[in-house]
């Protein structure tokens, strides 16, 4: 016979036991709640999304899913739901959606309040030729979305009258267009364009200023605003250039090309020489002494 | 210009010009290394035995308006060179290019300002000074033995007044030069504040039938502005090498530092004498003003 004292030993581990346990089969297993968001707020989104710790591991880097709710209210988009533009939202969580399926999602995501912006994109190189069951081909992937460019998403500003916020944007060259096309930012060095914007000149031009934004064509396209045929268009713009010629518009040439031209130039190619003699002249000095 | 023309020139102006600064700075240096093996130096810096002054006190105004200038310059280069190599100094400094720009204007506006009261002071102020930096024949005829004296091969360089032919002529040379540098830099100001137009549409003749294209005529302004640039760069940097090794007490007193010890200084006279180091000073037919 158990006596009482060991009776409640062995209920009290027991319930210890099961205390500890469920958590731990709850945590193994993949959980599935069923829940319902207002559909009027953000409110239900941010229970989880509001945690700075939120996050996924997806090989060895950490994916944060973390939404700063003071950014976002003081966004452009403070006034739209959250499946407003997550519209492939569904009920079920850790909402785990096929790559895929999320790029065509985002294609679609601005579209439904940005008609004219969506169509202008559709027109540029950028534009992801696509069909819905089609898979995505390994070049079209590499085509940026809204997302892509207007990054963070969830921090986007209102534009209209607002200068600040423009001029936030204007100086954005890296995030929006170096980051997929480091080569021609690396190569935006002229001397009064490139080289002031990388050092945060606000009135010298942006890449979208010269390449157009939405609509995005090959400069061999007639369209292009960079098109030969179109360069004084171009150049001329209001802030640009007042009216430039067909000589003074060589000077385009230079803008990616300053460091091409450069590296062709006699006198530089005499100085590299020299300059490389001698750092190969103190190097083998150096060598002798180490 | 031709496409290849346009391109290159930039470039080739940037690396005609580092090096050729590059090779005068060597220049002086090899100038300053005659210096010290013909004793000049250690007789200029040691002994303290420097060029005769015994004309006037040189006056304030000059002196503060030479302050100014020297000030404003060094201003206008610093930021002149940063609007056309941004980050070539305060690199990480955000938008720095349109502080230059203003700090530019300001300083541009001070020389031009400076400018014409200088030569306002030159010609029609009480104490005009214009004479003492005219070319005489004698000057001309003299200057070969001055070039031979900065080049070590003769002792002594004639006085023929206040300054020599070479000082004349740079001071003289940096009157146009300042005037075509405000005109061109004035001319590259774009904003449509006259008129509604830009300083540049009114000097570059914007509004001239034949004027295909004011942007290229402000290339071209520009292009002028830049080699001006560094020709100031480098007629400074002598001006001041020499200021300092030829007469460092007439560099310092030109900045309120110091005043001219004239006993010192009467020991290098060049009134036709030897002097305590026996170097023959040749005849001065004027009177010598050598500040």
């Amino acid at each position: 016979m158990f006596s009482a004292r060991r009776m409640a030993f062995l209920i009290a581990l027991a319930i210890a036991c099961v205390g500890f346990l469920i958590p731990a089969i709850a945590v193994a297993q993949d959980y599935d709640l069923n829940f319902t968001l207002p559909t009027a707020g953000k409110s239900g989104c941010m229970v989880c999304h509001g945690d700075k710790n939120l996050g996924r591991l997806q090989g060895d880097q950490f994916i944060s899913y973390w939404v700063d709710g003071r950014d976002l209210d003081e966004s452009a988009h403070a006034a739209i739901t959250c499946s407003g533009c997550h519209i492939d939202f569904a009920y079920k969580s850790p909402h785990n959606i096929e790559q895929t399926d999320w790029v065509r999602t985002a294609r679609l995501a601005c579209k439904n309040c940005h008609q004219d912006q969506w169509t202008a994109y559709s027109l540029g190189v950028h534009s992801i030729a696509v069909q819905p069951g089609q898979e995505l081909s390994e070049d079209e992937a590499t085509k940026p979305l809204c997302g892509d460019c207007h990054q963070p998403s969830h921090t986007i500003k209102m534009l209209t009258d607002n200068p600040e916020a423009q001029a936030e944007l204007h100086l954005r060259g890296f995030e929006m267009c170096g980051t997929c096309h480091p080569d021609e930012w690396d190569s935006y060095s002229d001397y009064y364009h490139g080289a002031a914007y990388r050092r945060g000149a606000v009135d010298a031009p942006s890449c979208w200023d010269c390449h157009d934004y939405h609509t995005i064509q090959s400069s061999s396209n007639r369209d292009s605003t960079l098109h030969e045929d179109n360069l004084d268009k171009t150049c001329g713009q209001d802030g640009c250039h007042d009216d430039p010629n067909e000589t003074y518009l060589q000077y385009a040439g230079l803008v990616h090309r300053r460091d091409e031209v450069r590296a062709e130039n006699p006198l530089y190619q005499t100085i590299d020489g020299v300059k490389e003699s001698i750092q190969g002249i103190f190097g083998t000095i150096r060598a002798w002494f180490t | 210009m031709s496409e290849i023309d346009i391109l290159d020139f930039n470039v080739w102006l940037d690396y005609v010009f580092t090096t050729v600064y590059v090779v005068m700075l060597i220049a002086l240096c090899g100038h300053f290394v005659g210096n010290i093996l013909t004793g000049r130096l250690k007789r200029r810096f040691r002994n303290w035995e420097w060029p005769h002054h015994d004309g006037p006190p040189i006056p304030f105004l000059p002196k503060f308006m030479h302050f100014q200038h020297v000030f404003s310059m060094i201003v206008l280069a610093l930021t002149g060179l940063y609007i056309r190599f941004p980050g070539f100094i305060f690199g990480g400094w955000d938008n720095a290019r349109t502080f230059m720009r203003y700090a530019h204007y300001v300083a541009m506006i001070v020389v031009t300002i400076n400018l014409i009261w200088r030569l306002w002071y030159a010609f029609a102020s009480a104490r005009r000074d214009y004479r003492e930096f005219a070319i005489t024949k004698q000057d001309v005829v003299t200057a070969p033995k001055v070039i031979l004296y900065y080049i070590f091969v003769k002792p002594s360089k004639p006085h023929l007044g206040k300054y020599n032919i070479m000082q004349k002529a740079v001071y003289i040379a940096f009157a146009p030069m300042l005037i075509i540098q405000a005109y061109t830099g004035f001319a590259l100001v774009t904003n449509p504040f006259l008129f509604g137009e830009s300083p540049r549409f009114w000097l570059l003749g914007g509004f001239l039938p034949f004027v295909e294209s004011v942007d290229l005529i402000g290339w071209y302004a520009r292009i002028a502005h830049y080699i001006l640039n560094w020709l100031f760069i480098m007629f400074t940097t002598i001006h001041v090498y020499l200021s300092v090794s030829e007469d460092f007490p007439a560099f310092l007193n030109f900045f309120g530092l110091s005043v001219f010890d004239r006993e010192n200084t009467a020991a290098h006279d060049d009134h036709g004498h030897k002097d305590t180091h026996g170097v023959d000073h040749e005849h001065a037919p004027s009177p010598i003003l050598n500040d």
